[in-house]
C-alpha cells in the first residue's frame, strides 16, 4: 500500500490534493487504522482552530477607527490635474536623468568600478543566487516539518528550525525578503535594504548558536544565507552617489569584521568544546 | 461593485475624503475579523485595519474601478497584519493584550447569550489556542488563519504573503503540524476542552 505523510493528511483535510491522489488518501484510510487515527487527530487540531467567532464591529469602534484614519487622509487630487502633474513630473525627471546619466557616463564611465563588480557581482548574478538560496532554505523547512514512515503512519522530524521559532521567523522572513529580491529588477528600495542588513545581523547570532550546538547542516544553511545577505547589504541604496557607496562599504567592513570576530569565536569555542563535532567541510554541506 | 461603494470612490478621488467612511464602514467587519485571526491581539488589530485603510486611501487613485474595493482592502489588510506581527516579534518590548480574554479584548460575536460557565470555557479554550498558536512564525500563524478560518485560496495566500505558491503550502502545513503538537502537549497537561460542540465541522 502507498505510504502517505502527515503532509498528505494535511492537504487531505484542508482540499489541497488532487483528485486523483484525494482517492488514494481515502481508500487508505479506510483500510489502515494507524493512518486514520492520524488522520482524525489532524482533523480535531483543524476543528479546534475552526469556527473562532469573529469580532463585533459597533459603532463605537468604526467612529474610533475613522477618528484615527481620518486626519491621516490627504485630499487627492483631482484626476484629471492628477495625471497632467504626473505627466509633467515624470517627463521632467525622465529628461533630468537622461542628462544626468549622460554626464555621469562621460565623467566616469571607464574610471570608477561598479559596485557589483567589486562585492557582489551583476544584478542578475545575485538574483540567481537568491533564488539558489531560496530553494535551499525552502527544502530545508519541508524537511523539518513531517516525514514518511514506512507504515503509512506519520513521524514528525524535530531539528533545529522546527524546535526554535525564532531561528524560524528568522528564516521565514529571509525567504520573503529574498524572493522579494530575486523578482525584482534593478537597485533595492531602502525598506528592503534595511531588513536585508537587519537580516545580516541577526544572521550572524543565528550562525554562532547553530555552529556552538554541533548543527553543521543548519550551520550551513545560515551561512550560505549570510554569504548573499552580505552581498545584498553591500549593492548601493536607490539613488545613492559615490559618497554614499564610500560610506557603504566602510559600514559593510564593520559588519563583516564583526562575523569574523564572531566566527572566529565560534570555531575558538567549537575546538575546545567539541573538537570532532564540526567537520572541516561542513560549510559545503547541501540539503 | 456595488453603485453607493462606486460612488463613493469617485467622489474621494475627486478630493472628497469624508466619502471615505462609506467604504470603510461596510468593508471594516471583515478586515478587522481577517486581522484580529492574524494578530491574536484586539489593539493590533485595529492598528492593522487602520493601516490597511489607509494604504488604501493612497492607492486609490491607482484602483481598479471594475474589481472588488472589498478584496483589494482585505488583501492589503492581511499583509499590514502580516507587517505588524512580525514587527512586534522583532520588539521585545511590545505587550500587547492577547485574545485570552483578558480586559481589553474585543467582543465577539454569539448567535445567543450564553451562561457564565459557557462563557468561561469558551474564554478558557480561547486562551489555549492563542497559546498554541503562539509557537507558530508570523508567516505560519498568516498562512495557516488565511488558509483554515479565512478559506482563501493558496494563491491569494502565496500574494499576500509575497512568497511562492509551494512556500505558502508548506507554511501552512508546517503550522497545522506544529498546533497539531502543541494541542497533544496541553492535552496531556490536563487543559480543558479546546473545541465547543458547535463549533465541530
Amino acid at each position: 500500500m502507498k505510504n502517505f505523510s502527515e503532509d498528505d493528511l494535511i492537504g487531505y483535510h484542508l482540499g489541497e490534493l488532487s483528485w486523483l491522489k484525494r482517492r488514494q488518501v481515502r481508500s487508505a484510510l479506510e483500510k489502515d487504522a494507524a493512518l486514520a487515527a492520524e488522520s482524525e487527530a489532524i482533523a480535531e487540531t483543524l476543528r479546534a482552530f475552526g469556527g473562532e467567532p469573529a469580532p463585533v464591529v459597533d459603532e463605537a469602534m468604526l467612529e474610533r477607527s475613522w477618528q484615527r484614519v481620518r486626519p491621516a487622509l490627504e485630499v487627492l487630487a483631482p484626476e484629471r490635474s492628477r495625471t497632467r502633474t504626473l505627466w509633467m513630473v515624470g517627463a521632467g525627471s525622465a529628461l533630468a536623468g537622461a542628462t544626468a546619466v549622460v554626464v555621469v557616463l562621460l565623467t566616469f564611465g571607464h574610471r570608477v568600478p561598479t559596485q557589483e563588480t567589486a562585492i557582489g557581482g551583476p544584478p542578475e548574478t545575485m538574483a540567481a543566487r537568491a533564488h539558489d538560496l531560496l530553494e535551499e532554505l525552502q527544502g530545508k523547512k519541508t524537511a523539518s516539518g513531517s516525514s514518511k514512515s514506512g507504515t503509512g503512519s506519520v513521524i514528525t522530524l524535530p531539528d533545529a528550525v522546527a524546535d526554535d521559532p525564532s531561528l524560524a521567523a528568522h528564516l521565514d522572513t529571509a525567504e520573503r525578503v529574498l524572493t522579494e529580491v530575486s523578482h525584482s529588477d534593478g537597485r533595492l528600495q531602502p525598506e528592503t535594504q534595511e531588513q536585508v542588513h537587519r537580516l545580516l545581523l541577526e544572521n550572524a547570532m543565528y550562525y554562532q548558536s547553530a555552529e556552538s550546538r554541533g548543527d553543521a547542516s543548519t550551520a550551513a544553511v545560515i551561512d550560505d544565507l549570510g554569504r548573499v545577505l552580505t552581498s545584498l547589504d553591500a549593492e548601493p541604496r536607490e539613488g545613492s552617489h559615490d559618497e554614499d557607496s564610500v560610506r557603504l562599504q566602510i559600514h559593510v567592513g564593520d559588519v563583516l569584521l564583526d562575523l569574523r570576530i564572531l566566527d572566529h569565536g565560534t570555531k575558538k569555542q567549537a575546538e575546545t568544546a567539541k573538537p570532532a563535532m564540526l567537520p572541516a567541510s561542513s560549510k559545503e554541506t547541501k540539503f | 461593485m456595488a453603485k453607493d461603494e462606486q460612488d463613493a470612490i469617485g467622489r474621494v478621488v475627486a478630493g472628497d475624503r469624508d466619502a471615505y467612511r462609506v467604504l470603510m464602514e461596510r468593508h471594516l467587519p471583515a478586515v478587522l475579523r481577517v486581522t484580529t485571526r492574524i494578530t491574536g491581539s484586539s489593539v493590533d488589530a485595529e492598528e492593522a485595519a487602520q493601516e490597511a485603510f489607509l494604504r488604501a486611501y493612497r492607492k486609490l487613485p491607482e484602483f481598479r474601478r471594475e474589481a472588488s474595493f472589498g478584496t483589494w482592502v482585505y488583501r492589503i489588510a492581511m499583509n499590514c497584519a502580516l507587517d505588524l506581527v512580525e514587527r512586534r516579534n522583532r520588539d521585545l518590548n511590545w505587550n500587547a493584550v492577547p485574545m485570552d480574554g483578558e480586559p481589553g479584548v474585543a467582543p465577539v460575536a454569539e448567535s445567543h447569550r450564553p451562561s457564565p460557565e459557557r462563557e468561561l470555557l469558551d474564554r478558557e479554550a480561547r486562551a489555549m489556542r492563542e497559546r498554541a498558536m503562539q509557537v507558530l512564525t508570523p508567516m505560519e500563524r498568516t498562512a495557516f488563519v488565511l488558509r483554515h478560518m479565512e478559506e482563501q485560496p493558496i494563491p491569494v495566500i502565496s500574494a499576500a504573503l509575497g512568497v511562492p505558491e509551494n512556500s505558502a503550502r508548506q507554511a501552512v502545513f508546517r503550522a497545522v503540524g506544529k498546533l497539531r503538537k502543541q494541542l497533544t502537549a496541553m492535552r496531556r497537561a490536563g487543559g480543558a476542552p479546546m473545541i465547543r460542540p458547535q463549533e465541530s465541522r
